[in-house]
């Protein structure tokens, strides 16, 4: 069965020599028997776009089993949208994320609107982080404006994942993605509302280590076509990843 | 395969808990991944009544040789005298469990240190949550001369390096392993103060203990280390035959 793991990290961390290039992030995979993955910059996502987003684009050089999403700032817009010209083009670039001004802040339409409507023409999803009810409002507000595009709700809600999976439910172009709150619940909850086909396995590695956020599905009751799914199938269905070989 | 025993285990009703909690639940969790012993408590003790919650957890432990009873206490409800925490020990249970989070008090609550004093000659391990930065820095003020274990729980990326630092100075303080799930983050410990400081726990039932479980195994740790953290340093910590 083939393992996509749809939010992954490259750069420092709170555990030194962790994540901290492409090759200790595929050791790590190779490992834990991931086949591939969603790269982010931890640098991109914390300090500056620009510069963490060349490291991403560096770390893809290096490792052919990722893809990596850009990360974008919704308060630094025009570094942002200079990201998006250089790099969003390459097959291996295959989404977008926006933080807002502090990590873990929700990001509401009015502040994203600018990147997204640079971002429409390339059709790829949109990460969103959604750690909490609130980001998920705003996610859900973010997707219903923008229903030509897909969005990934990351950490699908945190401990209240019910309202990303409500919101799932309610707006077919939002999908879900694991990681977030270890409550054996939410992904039967997710399949039983929205699906099969809209639910992504994602760790959020190194933060939480793959191996452990895998443990969440092995205690699902899950068929083997749900499992299937979700572990690889929607991911290399969503960001075409033949196309990004 | 090495014995393992979880040392953090809830069962029972939890409004913020959307699966089967039941201790019929614990049981089959614990068959699937090969666990040979849960530390549990109910969780009626947690929210509500620690006395229902000591007397539900010891029904529970009766009934199955291989669930180890935990006591509870709110210091909220704590108000002196001889009462049932002073029996602790000689009614079979084998740690003393606290919630500061959920509870809503922290280490510097006078009630606790004054039912820990009442506590203190039995000599059983406790066992504290340490919900936020700064939490274990209170309780080691206030355990540094504990005569039993201490087990910091619910150890995070966030406090993990504030808790490391305390178990250099606290030769008594272990590190229970349910939210040490981190990348790095078993091994980090395990190097920095030796696997035996470190006790496995799962959270389960509302946690999934495959995640805790494969923690330990992908941690990078050698296999005598995990055993250690698996099960043998849960059976010294705990004095268990």
């Amino acid at each position: 069965m083939t393992i996509f793991d749809s939010q992954s990290y490259v750069g420092p961390t709170v555990v030194p020599g962790v994540a901290a290039n492409a090759a200790s992030v595929v050791a790590a995979m190779e490992q834990r028997n991931i086949d591939g993955a969603l790269l982010f910059s931890a640098y991109a996502r914390d300090v500056d776009p620009i510069v963490g987003n060349r490291i991403l684009k560096a770390s893809l050089d290096q490792a052919p089993s990722l893809v990596g999403c850009l990360v974008t700032h919704a308060n630094r817009v025009e570094s942002s949208v200079a990201v998006l010209r250089e790099m969003m083009s390459s097959k291996r670039i295959v989404a977008m994320a926006i933080v807002g001004a502090q990590a873990g802040q929700a990001v509401s339409l009015l502040m994203a609107e600018e990147i997204l409507g640079a971002y429409r023409r390339y059709g790829k999803p949109v990460c969103l982080y959604t750690p909490d009810a609130e980001a998920v409002e705003h996610g859900l507000t973010i997707a219903r404006e923008h229903a030509m595009l897909k969005f990934i709700f990351l950490g699908m809600g945190g401990a209240d994942w019910r309202s990303a999976v409500a919101a799932a439910h309610s707006c077919t172009n939002i999908l879900l993605e694991t990681s977030g709150a270890m409550d054996r619940a939410k992904i039967p909850a997710a399949l039983d509302a929205v699906g099969t086909h809209r639910v992504l396995f994602g760790s959020a590695s190194p933060e939480m280590d793959a191996a452990a956020a895998l443990g969440l599905l092995q205690d699902c009751e899950l068929s083997d076509d749900a499992r299937r799914r979700v572990l690889g199938e929607n991911a290399r269905r969503l960001f075409a990843l033949e196309q990004s070989a | 395969m090495p014995e393992i025993i979880d040392v953090n285990t809830l069962f029972g009703p939890l409004p913020t808990a959307s699966c089967d909690l039941s201790v019929d639940e614990l049981c089959s969790m614990m068959d699937a991944h090969g666990v040979q012993s849960c530390c549990t408590l109910s969780t009626i003790g947690m929210l509500l009544d620690y006395s229902m919650g000591n007397g539900a957890s010891r029904a529970a432990c009766s009934e199955n040789s291989r669930l180890l009873p935990v006591a509870t206490l709110n210091p909220q409800s704590y108000f002196g005298g001889d009462g049932p925490w002073t029996r602790f020990g000689a009614d079979g249970f084998k740690l003393v469990r606290f919630f500061p989070g959920p509870q809503g008090w922290n280490p510097e609550y006078a009630a606790f240190g004054a039912a820990l004093d009442a506590m203190r000659d039995q000599k059983l391990p406790i066992m504290v949550d340490v919900p936020a930065a700064g939490v274990a820095s209170g309780f080691a003020r206030l355990l540094e001369n504990y005569p039993a274990a201490v087990i910091l729980a619910g150890v995070d990326v966030d406090t993990l390096a504030e808790c490391v630092a305390l178990l250099r100075t606290h030769a008594h303080f272990v590190i229970e392993s349910s939210r040490l799930l981190a990348s790095g983050a078993i091994k980090l410990v395990a190097d920095s103060v030796g696997a035996a400081r470190v006790l496995y726990g799962s959270g389960a039932t509302a946690r999934p203990m495959a995640a805790s479980l494969r923690a330990v195994r992908y941690s990078g740790c050698s296999d005598a280390d995990q055993a250690m953290i698996l099960g043998q340093n849960a059976r010294r910590v705990l004095g268990l035959n």
